[in-house]
């Protein structure tokens, strides 16, 4: 797909967002929940951002890391939100802790749109890799017991830009 | 089929089984009700797959075109001896390499033969590094250790430094454990969910995040891809990732990778063939299987066996069609109780019963 046929793609999604933004933002929040991701709604996400890393370092020890995203899109059916980059893959992979911001505008009605709105991103810069997350780390392959953090992030912290 | 006579009397394969079927039919019921789109998506992806498999040389041919256009070393391996030797050329000896489960690297039996030229080869996915560590053979697909009791896994670890008490503190240990490989290694290794012929990217799901760092750190980075994974493009391949994994029962996958290009890491691509083209007419419905491993579980026999019910590398209702495509026809055939439960909950709407028959058939004209 070309950039154009793919901005056009996304034009159109972000107009029946426009049209909807209430429920789409309240679908995405149940999404986001149901996924197990932490969730916080704000009018000013950097402040948040500040009060959860203070929270953050108290609570945690000093070699333990936090890292902060952007998110490129979100899809609201689904929670799955995506990021772009190589070094984004392994700073986010490493972390103990991901604290991503979602604003309204990279919200999509769902999967496919969400990827085509990261892809067409993805597609100024070099690396050409998209990535999605949607949860913290977890398995379940010792007698289906449940762990989170099996070797990515113990914690997926979403913060999304309303109120 | 004396290993399977014997499998019947292990209770704790059975009960293994019997716990991951609790824990998972329920979800994918719940996954089908929340998202109904998925039984379309599957209904799509069907129609893509025969499209592929009518026309193998066509997508490959487009595929190694994307690839080579966007300057990615590309390899087509007839078989599995032919795919080994064009991955240990490229790692050759000493190399540390982390490397995520794969039927296909399985398939291939890849770890023993790089070990064997002499590199340290780390299974990442903590079930199947379990499974590295026990020297035993996968039990399923997608959660290889189901057979093992925590206590078992305890046992296990210890062999290679780990003492953990629990399920939580094993997994913790391992963490630690790979950790440091992931940042030494030379190379990272995985297969492939799609593949998108369109703009050549390999999607890659998963829950505990070993893909990503494996795909991501290492200097070097090589995706294996059956030929059966090729889709026309990203929409497809982007469906194909969600049924696999909503049937299989997690969903949405906490981790969805999509490489493109790894500028300026390298990366390597090989197709893998090995008997997938020159399937005939009944074998080539096995090839438009997923890999959600949903057959498997509710299958009543391989409820008593696990995977040791099968060919060498797939076991299971879908292992007696992927055994006969990629290496031979198992005895194991007649073993086969036919009551269609693997059809009814296929996503794939893959009639393997029918296989069963035919190959029951094929395997006296041998
Ligand atoms: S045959 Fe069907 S149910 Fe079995 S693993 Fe393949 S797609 Fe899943």
């Amino acid at each position: 797909m070309n950039p154009d046929e793919l901005e056009r793609d996304i034009e159109k999604a972000r107009k029946m967002i426009r049209k909807d933004m209430k429920r789409y933002i309240n679908m995405l929040v149940e999404s986001l929940k149901n996924n197990g991701a932490d969730v916080v709604i704000s009018k000013s996400p950097l402040n948040e951002v500040s009060k959860l890393e203070t929270l953050t370092e108290d609570s945690m020890n000093e070699a333990e890391n936090i890292v902060i995203t952007i998110a490129d899109s979100v899809a609201a059916d689904t929670g799955v939100i995506f990021f772009t980059g190589l070094d984004e893959g392994s700073v986010t992979g490493l972390a103990e802790h991901h604290i991503t911001i979602v604003d309204k505008d990279a919200i999509m009605p769902d999967i496919l749109f969400a990827f085509k709105l990261a892809l067409w991103k993805s597609m100024k810069k070099e690396h050409g890799v998209v990535f999605a997350s949607s949860s913290a780390s977890k398995t379940a392959d010792i007698e289906g017991k449940v762990v989170w953090g099996a070797h990515g992030p113990r914690k997926f912290t979403v913060i999304l830009e309303g109120g | 089929m004396k290993n399977v006579y014997q499998t019947i009397h292990t209770q704790q394969i059975s009960e293994g089984i019997r716990k991951t079927l609790e824990n998972l039919s329920s979800k994918v019921q719940e996954n089908i009700r929340r998202y109904p789109f998925l039984i379309r998506y599957a209904r799509e992806l069907r129609a893509a797959k025969i499209e592929i498999n009518n026309n193998f040389q066509y997508w490959i041919d487009a595929s190694i075109s994307t690839l080579e256009k966007a300057g990615i070393p590309v390899f087509l391996a007839k078989d599995a001896k032919m795919a080994r030797k064009i991955i240990g050329e490229i790692i050759e000896t000493g190399k540390i390499v982390v490397k995520t489960k794969s039927m296909v690297s399985e398939e291939i039996h890849l770890r023993e033969y790089l070990q064997k030229l002499g590199n340290e080869v780390w299974e990442t996915d903590l079930g199947e590094l379990i499974i590295q560590v026990a020297g035993q053979r996968p039990m399923h697909m997608v959660v290889p250790a189901l057979h093992l009791s925590e206590k078992d896994v305890i046992e296990i670890l210890k062999k290679i430094g780990i003492h953990g008490n629990n399920a939580e503190d094993c997994t913790l240990k391992v963490r630690e454990f790979l950790r440091e490989k992931f940042i030494k290694a030379n190379f990272g290794i995985s297969g492939c969910n799609a593949f998108s012929a369109e703009s050549g990217s390999i999607f890659l799901i998963e829950n505990e995040g070993n893909i990503r760092l494996s795909t991501s750190l290492p200097e070097t980075y090589i995706s294996i891809i059956g030929i059966d994974k090729i889709l026309p493009e990203d929409d497809f391949a982007l469906k194909s990732i969600m049924v696999q994994s909503a049937f299989f029962g997690t969903f949405p996958p906490s981790y969805i990778n999509i490489i493109r290009q790894r500028h300026p890491k390298k990366m390597y691509v090989v197709f893998l063939d090995n008997g997938r083209k020159k399937s005939d007419e009944k074998l080539k419905e096995q090839l438009l299987c997923v890999r959600c491993g949903r057959c498997q579980l509710e299958c009543p026999v391989f409820q008593i066996t696990g995977s040791v019910w099968g060919g060498d590398t797939y076991g299971g209702p879908m292992g007696m069609g992927w055994s006969a495509i990629t290496s031979s026809i198992s005895e194991e055939v007649y073993l086969s109780c036919i009551c269609g439960k693997c059809k009814e909950v296929c996503p794939m709407d893959i009639d393997i019963p029918n296989i069963i028959l035919y190959l029951r058939k094929k395997y006296l004209l041998c």
